[in-house]
């Protein structure tokens, strides 16, 4: 994040939580740690200073007004949140801009003071990003809610021991896992969130979890739970993927033997099927025979034996049928540099 | 252009448009329960309004009180009042605050800094 974004989101964590009755300890506490992922130690202070002198700045004031009347959010601060949010409006894209909206109902999520004036403040802030309603509200109820039927969505998924086999819920189950692993997809941004509710120690790339806080789930990652396999990201990404209308695409290698020119044996006896969404990796030592299989399920070289097909249509008789639909990008020196990566894969495919 | 003439209440704000006698006024108290519904008909006046401006905008805010949610459509309605400025014709915000409401002078000169309007400030008492 850059110190500007930073130092913006201090100001808004300072006046958001200085609504109604001022900073809670656990309040404070998260913009520590927050900070503290963030930077370095030396600058953490800097930091924190901004946001005290955010959240501070007017109590004095507030304190001499008669008490029991709920207090009305101070029009200075509802200009000033405008104008920070402006002048970040530009610098963010539409990623940086939900993860910020993520992190402002997270911190009021430590103290769970949900007031009107609070919320008034956030909204007013997806407003000035321009995020979609839908998207603002799934945002709310992933942070606040921790009641299953609030997760009824197409933008949720959950992960946990229960068989969930009757909702429409999106779920993967996971035998003996305490609690759930609730997962958010923003479509528009095309990204992941996860956060967790259980008691087990859980860990993401390595991290453990805290189940007070909210994570990003990026491309590549993986959650190891106690028991059972890991969740990688493409589990997920796949169950919403295969939302919508999208062609189903199964791919299926049955019995596939490839001869070389001279005679020897290059891949033998290859048996494959999986379905859209799924990443797969093949090792092998060097003279095994993955480049042969790969230009053998890619459709390059014909197999001596077996057939290779994508919804039943054969690869390598039927071609014309599957043009567009199959591609191969080799080793990187094979990259042709001037084109983007798009183009490098339309020019392969 | 129609005049709007729109009386107040407890929760919304006075508004008065008309370009004939050269009249902008938004005053009183703005907290509508649907903030968007209630400006909505504003916000189309002044679109139509600045597609064919006077060649002076005097545009007078004398409000006791805003919320959050309408501090985003008074600068909604300055942003557009900006554009008429960038095409050429004046407009000045005369910007009313009480001697005792210190808070909403502030709140002007946020404003002012956001957007690229000449504000007026007049204090006013009782």
């Amino acid at each position: 994040m850059s110190e500007e974004i930073l130092k913006a989101l201090m100001q808004l964590f300072g006046l958001i939580t200085k609504q109604d009755g001022g900073v809670e300890s656990s309040e404070t506490e998260y913009v520590r740690s927050f900070l503290k992922q963030q930077l370095s130690t030396e600058v953490v202070e800097e930091y924190f200073g901004l946001f005290l002198k955010h959240s501070a700045e007017a109590s004095k004031k507030e304190e001499g007004e008669e008490s029991g009347k709920v207090k009305l959010t101070s029009m200075k601060d509802s200009v000033k949140i405008l104008g920070i949010c402006k002048r970040i409006n530009k610098q963010l894209n539409r990623e940086q801009k939900i993860v910020v909206l993520i992190r402002l109902y997270e911190l009021i999520s430590t103290d769970m003071k949900i007031t009107d004036q609070r919320m008034a403040i956030i909204d007013t802030v997806a407003d000035v990003f321009k995020i979609p309603k839908e998207e603002v509200e799934a945002v709310e109820v992933f942070v606040l809610k921790n009641d299953k039927e609030h997760f009824n969505t197409p933008d949720f998924m959950l992960i946990n021991d229960e068989d969930q086999g009757k909702v429409e819920n999106k779920y993967i189950q996971t035998s003996g896992l305490d609690g759930t692993i609730i997962i958010l997809r923003i479509k528009s941004a095309d990204l992941y969130f996860m956060r967790y509710t259980g008691d087990h120690e859980i860990f993401m790339n390595g991290l453990l979890i805290s189940n007070k806080r909210v994570y990003s789930f990026p491309k590549g990652s993986f959650i190891r739970i106690p028991k059972g396999k890991p969740i990688y990201y493409t589990d997920v990404a796949g169950h919403y993927l295969s939302d919508g209308n999208l062609a189903k695409i199964t791919y299926e290698v049955k019995d596939v033997l490839y001869r070389f020119k001279n005679g020897a044996i290059g891949i033998r006896n290859i048996n494959l099927a999986e379905e859209q969404g799924r990443l797969i990796g093949v090792m092998g030592a060097s003279g095994a025979g993955k480049t042969t299989l790969l230009n053998v399920l890619s459709g390059i070289e014909k197999p001596s034996e077996g057939e290779v097909l994508i919804n039943g249509l054969n690869l390598h008789t039927q071609k014309d049928e599957l043009e567009g639909v199959i591609g191969l990008i080799p080793q990187d020196d094979l990259l042709i540099e001037e084109l983007t990566v798009f183009e490098n894969l339309y020019y392969n495919a | 252009m129609e005049v709007i003439n729109i009386k107040g209440t407890d929760d919304t704000p006075n508004v008065i448009l008309d370009k004939s006698s050269g009249q902008f006024e938004l005053s009183g108290r703005s907290l509508p329960e649907d903030v968007s519904s209630f400006y909505e008909v504003v916000l189309n006046w002044i679109d139509e309004y600045a597609a064919d401006p006077l060649d002076r905008t005097e545009f007078n805010i004398k409000l006791e009180y805003f919320n959050t949610a309408s501090s985003k459509v008074i600068l909604d309605i300055l942003l557009k009042f900006e554009e008429i400025v960038e095409n050429g014709k004046e407009v000045v915000v005369k910007w009313f605050y009480h001697e005792d409401e210190e808070d909403m002078l502030e709140a002007g000169e946020e404003y002012s800094d956001i957007v690229d309007i000449a504000f007026d400030y007049v204090v006013y008492s009782d």
